[in-house]
């Protein structure tokens, strides 16, 4: 099941430069945005990944966190005219103050509270967003939200804010490998495979996990700052639960703790419900029955499928039962 | 073992799934044209144009059909205005159609489902404006509109909105963004003054959802009443609240004697048991929502006895433009149309008489047309432009009747 | 004043049985499979749709006869649920068994669009009206949902300490693997704890209608404060799930008379963060 380490990277190089090429063949507009938006959901997705992924604590507070970052970054440059990338800093900064202030209480425990909790922050966060009419527009959002410059070169049109965002999610893709692979990624993963260990070992489990959810929460900051800029314009109607389960179920599509996976799940799950259009009234209900059965029957993800793919081409796995 | 099938199965399943996503170019393009022929349930013959339509940008305007999009919130937490949008603005297109079409051709509709969401309802108008449309009517939600205004100035073609946000005229300045309700500005101003001058009132009640619906008229009826120097108390909702209790007992403990409720449908039939129930017996003047069929439906009579309505369109409107619409509707559909079928009715026959008029399907010749509407008789009142695109500019005023709503007058109001 | 704050308690008490109805329903499906069941609003709303949409107004039936084939019904769907979603998930880790659930709610509403239509209703004539001491008004839906609360924690703490199959449910909700060596059959005990979940679904579901009105959207908050319920009252203790349901609804109308209303759906979520901080087992410190 388990796909090499080298493999594994030549997939993920392979897929990032497949991502640079589709503009160059696709003009539309229609698949340009969905590319945005698939980028945008990666980049959460890898933050998502620590503490969710790796660490096994359920995060439903994603759309809250997300909401955040877009908040900041975008009444920061809109309303004082600080420079975007300043503002984007200063998103991640907020993530960083949630990551703590959240985990605390949350990561305190075992068991469902961090879904709890998240979700019970994520609903707050909301109904701030919706009633504090005169910062945050409300339902009615904020438009004119600057879009950024690098140099000379605004960032003007949707393939421009692409080749950017996709240039920020290889720099975040590579960054989440290096942490995976550190000591804080084997840690994180004890945390979910070996609680036991960690504490022989003199570790405290709770710092491990607040740090993996720092780090989903700087993630998720970004990737809403950088939403906020790519639309120009956010309403507190789409910070929902919906969108929190939405970047979950990507994580789980894909494959959970695999970087790969999260790439992999960020574009099927942007992209099918838009595929499924043509059922017309019923393609909602299918894609929901798909991801039903991808949880049921398929819990490793899309990218155990590949293991099994090549495991039939060779006819003898070389690795069998791991976990990815 | 069984599992173990049952599992390679669905595997196999969720692959292909995969592989259509991560193919790239040729599968979505192919997809895409696929889409054109797939608009839900359009009774209009559309086998013979295939062809055309999908040859590119401009290949609709000069095929035998008329593409028109539709960004409607078919599912989502309000999928009945979907529903309704979907079927308003079917009817008009059959309507059309069967008396032969425009400019001798026939129309078509595209529906895409925004979904009441944003980033659905982006993608929903990216991928009509990818189908060479030359108009789309949709969304209804202020939020969508705003989200999407920018989608359509860059490809182009005019969009006419069911959107009531003053947001939309005051922040943005989008030439091909025309309204087709009464902008909230005009409706909620109708309450307020409808409140004070002809029921007397001297201290009122606002209960409104803090929504962009809510939260505008809000503002609206605020100005007002204090530039009258009317003493008022606000009290708010969110979108899902089930119990009002304290917000109607702070009104009536604050002894108002008027309230004006400007919410959504499912918090309108609340508000109204709750104000029943909980005794706050003052009259009440609602938005558009309470003279809908649909939550008249969710209420009982009695609870609506003190109720007036501002709206852009009832059913009781004696008429004979509505009437006929009305009856066409239920010989249609076997409902009686509400707000979002006649929005986009008449929406649709107003994007008829433009291209007529422009005597051409070339957006901007539409878009000029538009902009020229001056005088046009439809279900919903009379289109006539204004300098800021907007096509209403009154209400409807009903009494709730056995909890019927019963068409008072029609209030044009000066901008 | 003082009237108003009365009327906000009783309010208040009216609703947290609401939530605490759901506290327990939900509850219920966590301590037998471990499965914390976020598709319980949808199903929820789904026993409102069985007996409105198809009973009552398809059918024309009176409520009581309404009232007991919803529940054949939904005892029925309770078996194929469990059969095909719950019991598979059992084994899985939670963030499987959450999305899986989350998803079922999903493919429950756009089942419900697609076959009762999007058009919300109501029930004519369905426990409506109110009840009035001095200034004090209640409504008798809600008077309904009290009783009906109390007779379910009585009758469910019965079935649970006297019977065998509930004896059966409570060592599951101790420790699966070690019931399943001690020779009970976790699995039926499975099927018979969803479908009476189910059951309690289907009933909040109906006597709500009257407040909420049948609609898709009818019962998201009241889902998400049940959860919030069940954590204040102690995680997985039926009873505490009582006291936490009326705490919230206490506490939210008296944050009402401070903050203005449309803050007041926090003050649930609020509290519920500050459990876990201050005091994580709950009011009754019993948790399981």
């Amino acid at each position: 099941m388990k796909i090499s380490a080298k493999n594994q990277y030549l997939w993920i190089g392979a897929l990032f430069i497949a991502f640079a090429a589709v503009p160059v063949f696709i003009h539309n507009n229609y698949y340009i945005t969905i590319l945005n938006q698939m980028v945008i959901n990666m980049i959460v997705v890898f933050g998502l990944n620590f503490i969710t992924g790796l660490t096994g604590q359920m995060n439903l507070g994603t759309a809250g966190i997300y909401a955040i970052g877009a908040y900041t970054s975008a009444l920061l440059s809109r309303n004082l005219g600080i420079s975007p990338w300043l503002t984007m800093m200063a998103a991640i900064f907020a993530g960083f103050l949630l990551g703590r202030g959240l985990g605390y209480p949350s990561l305190k425990m075992k068991g469902v509270y961090l879904s709890l909790t998240t979700l019970a922050f994520s609903e707050i966060v909301r109904i701030f967003a919706t009633n504090l009419i005169d910062i945050t527009g409300g339902t009615q959002g904020l438009n004119n939200i600057p879009r950024f410059g690098i140099g000379p070169f605004m960032l003007d049109s949707n393939v421009k804010y692409f080749y950017f965002i996709l240039l920020i999610a290889v720099i975040m893709c590579v960054l989440s490998i290096r942490i995976v692979h550190s000591k804080w990624g084997r840690e994180f993963r004890a945390v979910k495979d070996n609680p036991d260990a960690i504490e022989s070992l003199g570790l405290d489990i709770k710092k491990i996990k607040i740090r993996a959810f720092t780090l989903a929460a700087m993630y998720g900051a970004f990737g809403g700052a950088l939403y906020a800029h790519f639309n120009g314009y956010i309403t507190s109607l789409s910070f929902t639960t919906d969108l929190s389960i939405n970047y979950v179920i990507i994580l789980m599509v894909g494959g959970i703790g695999n970087i790969l996976g999260n790439m992999i799940g960020s574009i099927v799950v942007t992209l099918l419900p838009e595929l499924l259009r043509f059922l017309g009234d019923y393609y909602q209900i299918t894609y929901c029955t798909l991801v039903l059965i991808s949880a049921l029957f398929l819990p490793n993800g899309l990218v155990s499928l590949y293991g099994k793919i090549t495991g039939l081409m060779k006819s003898k796995s070389t690795s069998e039962g791991g976990e990815s | 073992m069984k599992k173990r099938n049952l599992k390679s199965l669905m595997a196999a399943l969720l692959a292909i799934s995969m592989l259509a996503g991560c193919s790239g170019g040729g599968a979505q393009t192919a997809a895409s044209n696929a889409d054109t022929t797939a608009p839900a349930d359009s009774g209009s013959s559309a086998a013979a144009n295939e062809g055309e339509s999908s040859a590119g940008d401009a290949g609709a305007a000069e095929g035998d059909t008329i593409l028109i999009g539709v960004s409607a919130s078919i599912t989502g937490s309000a999928p009945t205005n979907g529903m309704r949008t979907e079927q308003g603005a079917q009817m008009a297109v059959d309507e059309i159609n069967a008396a032969g079409g425009v400019l001798g051709k026939q129309l078509e509709l595209y529906v895409a489902d925004d979904g009441g969401v944003q980033d659905t309802g982006i993608n929903a108008t990216n991928l009509i404006a990818s189908q060479g449309v030359v108009a789309q009517v949709g969304p209804t939600l202020s939020g969508l509109a705003l989200a999407v205004e920018g989608i359509v100035s860059e490809a182009q073609y005019p969009i006419l909105v069911g959107a009531t946000s003053p947001k939309l005229v005051t922040t943005i300045d989008n030439q091909w963004l025309f309204r087709v309700r009464a902008s909230d500005t005009i409706q909620a101003q109708l309450a307020a003054v409808y409140a004070t001058e002809n029921l007397g009132c001297t201290k009122i009640g606002l209960f409104t959802n803090s929504n962009d619906y809510g939260s505008g008229a809000r503002t609206v009826v605020e100005e007002y009443l204090t530039e009258k120097g009317i003493e008022f108390v606000s009290e708010s909702h969110n979108t899902g609240d089930t119990d009002m209790t304290s917000q109607v007992l702070k009104l009536k403990d604050a002894g108002v004697d008027c309230v004006i409720v400007w919410t959504d449908d499912a918090e309108t039939a609340l508000a109204a048991r709750q104000f029943y129930d909980l005794g706050l017996d003052v009259p009440v003047i609602g938005s558009t929502s309470i003279s809908t069929p649909q939550v008249n439906e969710l209420c009982q009579p009695e609870w609506l006895d003190n109720w007036y309505s501002c709206t852009d369109f009832t059913t009781s409107n004696d008429s004979e433009l509505v009437q006929t619409f009305v009856k066409a509707f239920n010989d249609k559909y076997g409902e009686d149309p509400e707000l979002y079928a006649v929005t986009y009715y008449s929406a649709i026959y107003l994007l008829k008489d433009a291209m007529e008029r422009a005597g051409s399907t070339d957006p901007s010749a539409i878009r000029d047309a538009l902009a020229e509407t001056d005088g046009l008789e439809v279900p919903i009142g009379t289109y006539k432009a204004n300098d800021m695109r907007e096509m209403i500019h009154g209400g409807t005023i009903c009494k709730m009747v056995d909890g019927k709503a019963q068409f008072l007058e029609y209030v044009l109001v000066e901008d | 004043m003082s009237g108003i704050i009365v009327q906000l308690i009783i309010s208040g008490i009216a609703m947290g049985f609401i939530y605490a109805l759901v506290g327990i329903e939900y509850t219920l499906i966590w301590n037998a499979s471990g499965v914390l069941n976020f598709s319980h609003d949808k199903l929820i709303t789904l026993g409102a749709y069985i007996f409105g949409g198809t009973y009552i107004l398809g059918m024309n039936m009176g409520f009581i006869p309404g009232i007991i084939l919803s529940i054949i019904t939904v005892a029925v769907m309770g078996i194929i649920i469990a059969k095909v979603i719950f019991i598979p998930l059992r084994n899985l880790t939670m963030i499987y068994t959450i999305m899986a659930t989350v998803m079922l709610g999903k493919i429950i509403v756009e089942a419900i669009r697609l076959y009762w239509g999007p058009v919300p209703f109501s029930v004519p004539d369905f426990l409506v009206g109110t009840v009035k001491f001095n200034n004090i008004v209640i409504s008798i839906a809600n008077i309904a949902i009290i009783i009906t609360a109390s007779i379910c924690v009585c009758a469910l703490q019965l079935f649970l300490y006297k019977t065998k199959p509930g004896k059966a449910m409570r060592c599951v909700a101790q420790n699966r693997n070690a019931s399943q060596l001690m020779g009970i059959d976790v699995k039926t005990v499975m099927v018979i704890t969803i479908i009476i979940s189910m059951i309690i679904c289907c009933l909040i579901g109906i006597l709500v209608s009257p407040l909420l009105n049948i609609s898709t959207t009818m019962s998201n908050m009241i889902g998400l404060k049940g959860f919030a319920a069940g954590v204040i009252g102690g995680f997985g203790y039926l009873p505490g799930a009582i006291i936490g349901g009326l705490v919230i609804g206490i506490v939210e109308n008296m944050a009402s008379m401070i903050f203005p209303s449309v803050y007041k759906d926090i003050a649930a979520f609020v509290l519920l963060i500050a459990f876990l901080l201050v005091r994580p087992k709950g009011i009754t410190g019993k948790t399981r």
